[in-house]
């Protein structure tokens, strides 16, 4: 039967607090909508550049980055890269712009064009939804990824170009071609490695930094049920931030609680 | 809920998260299920690449009828992609198994991503004048924290004393940036996930 430790029975209340939590902090949400949210200015310039594609008859490439959903180290950064890509789509079928999304795994594709598909019917602008809109690139190779997206963005009719989800360093080839080609670029990354040369390709205020990533889809779309879970991590991480510092004081007063939350 | 047919893949969803969580946390209750999941989801994903090619074939076709700048390009892509998928056949047919595929990946493919790879050297000095150039404090501090790290690895006597400085910057305001980073990442990466067992994030579903 059931053998549970306490690193294990810890995970579980972790979870269930979480999930209660956050359909607290809906419920909360559907009823008082205004929230304060520190201004990210990348994420508003990624709507600008989508809502004037109808005034220039131009495209924004929107890429969810070259992760897959197959359980690897990733998955929910491709995840948020859908997500936002929902609220992107969204702008775009409502403003009628237009844009160009690249994968790099065969699900994350098919799960990216039923999702702007979606929104397309949402808005009741099917017809102008075509599948071309949504590219398979390769199946998991990040170099073959990153020169396929270079060649899309150096397309005439591409005027700005976002990535919201797994990148590595490579991000740097997409971005060299965003700056030789002077187009406004969004970079949304977790990984540590691509950090600073997503900076100092796309600039300070262009680049989502960590949990930024997985803030987009709730800045994009400002609905409830995205905007709780921000909530919910605002307050995991107060706790974990005490956490810390009892942690400290505990360990400067000779107590061992670490060994309390290994698995 | 926007449609009564999205309750089956959600319920469905429901209860592939609960059985996974539960072999996840549990032992012996419903041993191997995560696996036997993801043996479905190689099956899937096999089924998946396919539409993808098709996908490819679909757009690059039309770019080449249609005589698209850069059809050429478009062409030889589909060339690769059927020259592949033939000598993997060919391989299966006869004898050779893998080997013909596996050559086209040693030889042509490999040597291309690293030639592509090495590139990003010369594009990070790139982006870091560019990053000069702007000359924003944050800029600026990455650029002084790059240099104080680049120059204390320098085995040369002059710069002999940063050797410590640098150290201290990787192990402390570095290692508690990186570490803040990942812990909001990791509850970025919950709530996430989260949002996708509980069906909230369902636009995909259609």
């Amino acid at each position: 039967m059931a053998d549970l430790s306490s690193g294990t029975l810890i995970s579980i209340v972790i979870i269930l607090a979480f999930v209660l939590l956050y359909f607290y902090s809906w419920a909360q949400l559907e009823r008082k909508r205004a929230v304060n949210l520190r201004p990210l200015p990348g994420l508003n310039r990624l709507r600008l550049m989508v809502q004037r594609t109808v005034e220039t008859g131009s495209k924004v490439h929107f890429s969810v980055g070259n992760g897959g959903l197959e359980g690897e180290a990733g998955t929910a950064e491709t995840l948020s890269g859908i997500s936002s890509l929902s609220s992107v789509q969204q702008v775009a079928a409502r403003s009628k712009g237009s844009v160009i999304t690249t994968t790099n795994d065969a699900i994350t594709y098919l799960m990216a064009d039923a999702t702007s598909d979606a929104e397309y019917v949402q808005s009741g602008r099917l017809q102008d939804y075509k599948p071309e809109q949504t590219l398979f690139i390769t199946q998991q190779q990040n170099a073959a990824y990153a020169a396929g997206l270079v060649s899309i963005i150096a397309e005439p009719n591409i005027s700005g170009t976002a990535l919201i989800g797994r990148i590595g360093p490579e991000y740097l080839l997409l971005g060299d071609m965003a700056n030789r080609l002077d187009l406004p670029q969004v970079v949304g990354t977790t990984n540590t490695q691509a950090m600073p040369l997503a900076i100092a390709s796309a600039g300070f205020e262009n680049t989502l930094l960590g949990e930024e990533v997985y803030a987009a889809p709730a800045y994009l779309s400002r609905k409830p049920s995205q905007l709780a879970s921000l909530q919910v991590q605002d307050v995991f991480r107060i706790l974990i931030i005490i956490g810390i510092l009892g942690g400290v004081v505990a360990a400067t007063l000779g107590f061992n609680v670490g060994d309390l939350f290994l698995r | 809920m926007r449609k009564p047919g999205l309750y089956i893949p959600i319920i469905i969803i429901y209860l592939s998260a609960a059985l996974v969580l539960i072999d996840f946390f549990t032992n012996n209750v419903v041993e191997g299920f995560a696996s036997l999941l993801g043996l479905w989801a190689s099956i899937i994903m096999a089924f998946a690449v396919l539409v993808g090619l098709g996908n490819v074939v679909r757009v690059h076709f039309g770019r080449a009828l249609k005589r698209e700048s850069g059809y050429v390009y478009s062409l030889i892509l589909l060339l690769s992609a059927g020259g592949v998928l033939v000598g993997g056949i060919i391989g299966r047919v006869t004898n050779l198994q893998d080997d013909v595929t596996n050559w086209i990946y040693q030889y042509i493919y490999q040597p291309l991503s690293t030639t592509l790879f090495s590139l990003l050297a010369f594009l990070m000095v790139s982006a870091a004048i560019k990053a000069l150039r702007i000359g924003t404090v944050e800029s600026t501090l990455m650029l002084v924290g790059a240099l104080i790290v680049l120059l204390g690895q320098v085995a040369l006597q002059p710069f002999g004393g940063l050797s410590d400085l640098a150290h201290w910057f990787q192990n402390y305001p570095v290692m508690g940036v990186l570490r803040g980073v990942l812990i909001g990442a990791a509850l970025g990466a919950i709530a996430t996930s989260l949002r996708y067992i509980l069906g909230v994030d369902n636009r995909y579903l259609g």
